[in-house]
């Protein structure tokens, strides 16, 4: 008699176990299929994201690579023939006894004036020859001062913890993205803002990072992340943090100003 | 009505066993993985062939089930090893088969009688392997192309299914339901469908050109 329950159970029971076995082989490999899919569409988003990016930095450079071109041919060439033209009138000027014609020469040397002054401040917006000549730090000081001249009532703050070698050391392209986003913030902070106050801080710290740091005194804005960054300029600026490696943090909020946060390593 | 369905699935195995030899040596698609496909044909016609034979003149040829198990694991094993799995799967699938045909070869020296009777652990360790082979393969081809689905699910299908029946059935036997008959016809109709599916991936690897694309 136990024998024969015995008989009966013993293959129920080896049934049991390979269904069991054969149910657990599917299961796995539903579960590691599922993971391999996820991986894999994963890949792909940060593959199509990374050629995204690379299509974005190469469109920025050639844009940079021709605002410097016609900032140069601006400054070279249009602003030295406008010089030659007003040297030309002041000789003139010089040798013509005719007391009627002072007024003319004087316009003439004015708009002269005006001109050079035009084209060299679309020059410079264009593109930041100065970074070349007297480093990022002494440029940004420049466009500080010239934003200060430009914007009545705006007072900006600049200070750097030792950090003015290390920021005139960085690559010319890093230099050149760090000075657009100063540009787009000032822009934006005298647009949007209604600020009496920027403060801008560059400082190296101990993970030998530089810490850029913005931040403006004005109405600031309720909108989320998302609202904010669907911005032209804003958007510009986190493009181009990325392009040079930094990581960026952003915060605004209703009647507490606006403020920006950069960090990017000194050495690749 | 069994005998003329067995003949539809000995018909459908030469018809198979014909067209892989055809694309074969046709040079189109001369690949060792085609080769092995017309020779486990081969072996699976030859033993059906020899087992209608026997079954007619009443000899008991259940031994040559036995071998038959054995051997088409050991040829699939072959497949799969050499093109289908990842080296973490061949040391598995390679120490299975160590393992199971240890067992089975020491449970045929202690029980020699077995080898006239319907070994449900041979089946199921065989089967078994098979089944998470075809498994490894549906998982490593996953968002690539899956060149030999057809037969790779077959053997799936084919094996879950008759283990299935198999293991159904013996409990029945146990507790004294005869239903011997349909078991071999259900398992005939598997396998006819396991042809079919075979013979649709015939089809498919037909329409890969000399350059490894597939024709539109």
């Amino acid at each position: 008699m136990e024998n024969e329950k015995f008989e009966i159970i013993f293959p129920i029971a080896l049934t049991f176990f390979a269904f069991l076995l054969i149910l657990i082989a599917v299961l796995l490999f539903m579960f590691y299929s599922r993971k391999k899919i996820i991986a894999r569409e994963l890949e792909i988003k940060n593959l199509k994201l990374e050629i995204q990016n690379k299509v974005i930095k190469a469109m920025i450079e050639t844009q940079e690579a021709e605002r410097t071109r016609i900032a140069r041919d601006l400054h070279d060439s249009f602003g030295a023939k406008l010089s030659a033209v007003k040297n030309h009138l002041e000789n003139l000027k010089g040798i013509d006894n005719n007391a009627d014609n002072e007024s003319i020469y004087k316009v003439a040397i004015e708009t002269c004036n005006t001109l050079y002054d035009n084209a060299r401040r679309i020059s410079h917006n264009m593109t930041p020859i100065e970074i070349e000549v007297i480093g990022l730090f002494n440029t940004i000081q420049q466009l500080c001062k010239d934003f200060d001249n430009d914007s009545s009532g705006i007072k900006i703050f600049l200070k750097s913890e030792f950090a003015k070698s290390k920021i005139n050391d960085l690559k010319k392209e890093i230099q050149i993205h760090l000075y657009r986003i100063l540009q787009e913030l000032l822009v934006n902070s005298k647009k949007h803002s209604e600020a009496s106050k920027i403060f801008i801080e560059f400082e190296v710290n101990r993970n030998e990072q530089l810490q850029f740091s913005y931040s403006d005194n004005g109405k600031g804005s309720s909108k989320s992340f998302q609202e904010i960054q669907s911005g032209l300029g804003i958007q510009n600026i986190i493009l181009r943090s990325g392009i040079i490696g930094g990581t960026f943090e952003l915060n605004t909020e209703e009647g507490k100003g606006f403020e920006f946060h950069l960090i990017l390593p000194l050495y690749e | 009505m069994f005998y003329k369905i067995l003949y539809t699935y000995i018909t459908l195995l030469f018809i198979n066993y014909l067209g892989f030899v055809y694309i074969y040596f046709n040079g189109k698609l001369k690949s060792n993985i085609v080769r092995t496909i017309w020779i486990y044909l081969l072996l699976v016609l030859l033993t059906e062939i020899t087992s209608l034979v026997m079954s007619r003149n009443g000899v008991n040829n259940l031994f040559l089930s036995h071998a038959f198990f054995i051997f088409q694991t050991l040829i699939l094993a072959n497949l799969f090893i050499k093109h289908f799995l990842n080296r973490i799967q061949i040391k598995v699938a390679r120490i299975y088969l160590g393992f199971s045909l240890t067992f089975i070869f020491i449970q045929y020296i202690i029980f020699p009688s077995l080898l006239f009777e319907f070994n449900l652990f041979e089946i199921f360790l065989m089967n078994f392997f098979l089944i998470v082979c075809s498994l490894f393969y549906f998982y490593n081809t996953l968002g690539s192309e899956r060149r030999y689905k057809f037969l790779i699910f077959g053997i799936l299908f084919y094996n879950i299914l008759s283990t299935s029946v198999f293991l159904l059935a013996n409990i029945a036997t146990q507790i004294n339901i005869d239903i011997a008959n349909s078991i071999w016809l259900l398992n005939l109709f598997l396998l006819i469908t396991y042809q079919l599916l075979i013979i649709r991936q015939w089809f498919s690897l037909k329409m890969i050109n000399v350059n490894g694309k597939r024709k539109i």
